[in-house]
């Protein structure tokens, strides 16, 4: 049933999932309870790599948005998009995480802070990324369309951040990273190190099978019309 | 005898103009959302504080206007693609950069067209004695913001151009990759009304807006060409 | 064709990274984010009084009254070195507000910098990440007076 290649990616996988259930072993246990929050504070091993990996997503996005404008590969666009939807689903985890850590801390289910709000702004890119990929023809067209989108949304999220922030510094509830980290204890900050190495792999698995998927149906497909002439 | 970038610049502005004078519909539409918006708020605010009655000038007027623009943005290209004028223009060895900045111009002379009344008839409706809204500095903010929210405006356009879902999918990449030109202009609109020129605040987010329309206007007429480069 | 490119995507990004640099040596950015202490500004009342400008420092405890029929605020604001100013705002405090609470104002100061006129009053925390086991519970106060006092810098000469 299972091919070698499945197996591989099989391991893989399984190999990742023991690195997560280490790192939520280290975030429930190993780090200690914080002064000021109490226990609640631990969602951070969750929302600040998932915010990183985020971030990243746009960055490799852009990266195989300029190579597939190079090169004119169709096997790219797969890559792309396997990115952008990795990027709104850890998005999406962002906010999810970064909601749930905001009520009990600053009391409020959300608030236009800098990161926040441009969380919020990338994941409305992604999913309009995904939206302009499923409402096109495939084809040369599309693969270059969707690489300018890559190119722009990674070009415009700094622009976004800054202007954000400059907008709402002063407004700032609690940061959740000090600027030096050197009120952070040290064990807090090697979970989050961990934590951040981590998902990071997993993403990037993540965007290997879903690109691996996208170009198996897509050969599917073309199979499917070549067949029709004969 | 080729034309130059210039003349063939100068040719598709003129080109588009006549375009959209041809249905006079589209022009006026944008205009007269933004103008029964204004009077429809009028209705239902009411009497307003004084210190809200800035930010909901702007948020009538500028964002409004702009939402408006932002429909009428979306089918910048919609006369090109009759008769297939926007294949033939690709065939013709015309400098993008032309096309571009001819659709941009065609965003800005529209786009204040719809922009300015708006702001006129918002400082009218909502003027009070000891506080009036009309500012030179707050309209030439607005036609600052348009510039910015043009060059992305006719990129975007491009983008979407075949695609299918272009009511919902215009707007949902719009808004977010427009976000810091929205926020300069209306900061700057606001401090210049609440503070006067001489806030250190409002120079700084002239300043910033821009440096964000440099921004935008150079990414646009760069990825614009390399998008329409087939080679 | 691919220099013609090349070229255009130079030029580009040129002016792109003139953007950017243009912007942070003006400090556009800074200007909007940072505030003056309250010696500062007193020290600088008579040539900033006719600009709005931000001046943050802590609430003196004792020193607030509040008066809901007229939405009135007044409070000394100072920055724990014996520079206090006080400070008046017309509408309700947003919810963080309490004495011993890091505040920025936003407003006009008076010519001799003894009180301001604040249009927009804004609550400012301390960022921290500790484990219990610290001398007190409630926020570190060096760290509060830290985080209010690293925006000080001397606002455009």
């Amino acid at each position: 049933m299972f091919n070698s290649e499945d197996k591989r990616e099989f391991l893989i996988g399984s190999v990742l999932q023991t690195f997560i259930i280490f790192h939520w072993c280290l975030a429930f246990f190993y780090a200690p309870v914080d002064i000021h929050q109490g226990p609640v504070y631990r969602i951070m091993f969750l929302h600040v790599p998932s915010a990183i990996t985020a971030f990243a997503s746009s960055l490799a996005l852009c990266v195989f948005s300029v190579l597939s404008l190079r090169n004119r590969s169709e096997r790219l666009m797969a890559w792309s998009k396997g990115t952008a939807e990795v990027g709104l689903l850890f998005t999406i985890l962002t906010l999810a995480t970064g909601s749930i850590w905001g009520r009990p801390t600053w009391g409020t289910w959300w608030t236009w802070d800098a990161r926040l709000t441009t969380t919020f702004l990338l994941a409305l890119l992604y999913a309009g990324y995904l939206l302009l990929y499923g409402s096109m023809a495939p084809g040369p067209g599309r693969t270059r369309v969707c690489a300018v989108l890559g190119i722009l949304i990674f070009a415009d999220v700094p622009i976004i951040y800054k202007s954000v922030t400059w907008w709402r510094t002063l407004h700032q509830p609690p940061s959740m990273i000090r600027q030096g980290g050197s009120t952070m204890d040290p064990e807090i900050l090697w979970t989050l190190v961990a934590g951040i190495f981590v998902m990071s792999l997993y993403a990037a698995w993540l965007v290997r099978v879903r690109g691996r998927n996208i170009l198996l149906a897509d050969e599917i497909e073309s199979a499917s019309y070549a067949s029709f002439g004969t | 005898m080729k034309a130059t970038a210039f003349d063939q610049y100068v040719t598709l502005v003129r080109q588009g103009l006549r375009a959209e004078f041809v249905d006079k519909e589209r022009l006026v539409s944008p205009v007269l959302f933004a103008l029964t918006m204004l009077i429809l708020f009028a209705f239902a605010l009411g009497d307003l504080d004084q210190s809200l009655r800035i930010k909901v000038y702007l948020a009538e007027t500028l964002l409004t206007a702009l939402f408006a623009l932002q429909l009428s943005f979306s089918r910048l290209f919609e006369p090109d693609r009759q008769d297939r004028v926007f294949d033939l223009l690709r065939t013709y060895p015309v400098s993008y950069s032309s096309l571009f900045l001819a659709k941009y111009t065609l965003v800005l002379i529209l786009g204040s067209a719809t922009l300015i009344p708006t702001m006129l008839f918002g400082a009218f409706l909502h003027q009070s004695a000891n506080q009036s809204l009309f500012s030179w500095l707050v309209l030439g903010i607005s036609i600052l913001a348009l510039a910015g929210l043009g060059a992305l405006g006719v990129l975007l356009s491009v983008l979407t151009l075949k695609a299918q879902a272009r009511q919902i999918l215009y707007p949902i990449l719009y808004f977010p990759l427009t976000t810091p030109v929205l926020l300069a202009a209306i900061q700057s609109a606001r401090l210049c009304l609440e503070a006067g020129v001489t806030s250190p605040e409002l120079k700084s987010w002239i300043g910033l807006l821009v440096g964000f329309d440099t921004i935008y206007i150079t990414l646009g007429i760069l990825l614009f060409t390399e998008l329409m480069d087939e080679s | 064709m691919a220099n013609k490119g090349k070229a255009r995507w130079i030029i580009g990004g040129v002016v792109i990274a003139g953007a950017i640099l243009g912007i942070s040596f003006l400090n556009l950015g800074d200007n909007l984010i940072y505030f003056y202490t309250p010696s500062e500004a007193q020290a600088k009342a008579a040539e900033l009084k006719e600009q709005t400008i931000k001046v943050g420092g802590m609430v003196l405890p004792g020193s607030v009254k509040w008066q809901p029929e007229g939405l009135s605020l007044d409070f000394m604001m100072t920055d724990l070195k014996g520079h206090n100013i006080s400070v008046h705002h017309n509408g309700t405090p947003p919810d963080m507000f309490k004495e011993g609470q890091g505040v920025v104002v936003e407003g006009r100061i008076s010519t001799d910098g003894q009180s301001l006129a604040a249009r927009n009053l804004m609550v400012k925390h301390s960022e921290e990440y500790k484990k219990p086991g610290a001398e007190h519970s409630s926020m570190d106060k060096e760290l509060l007076e830290k985080s209010l006092f690293k925006g000080q810098q001397s606002l455009g000469k």
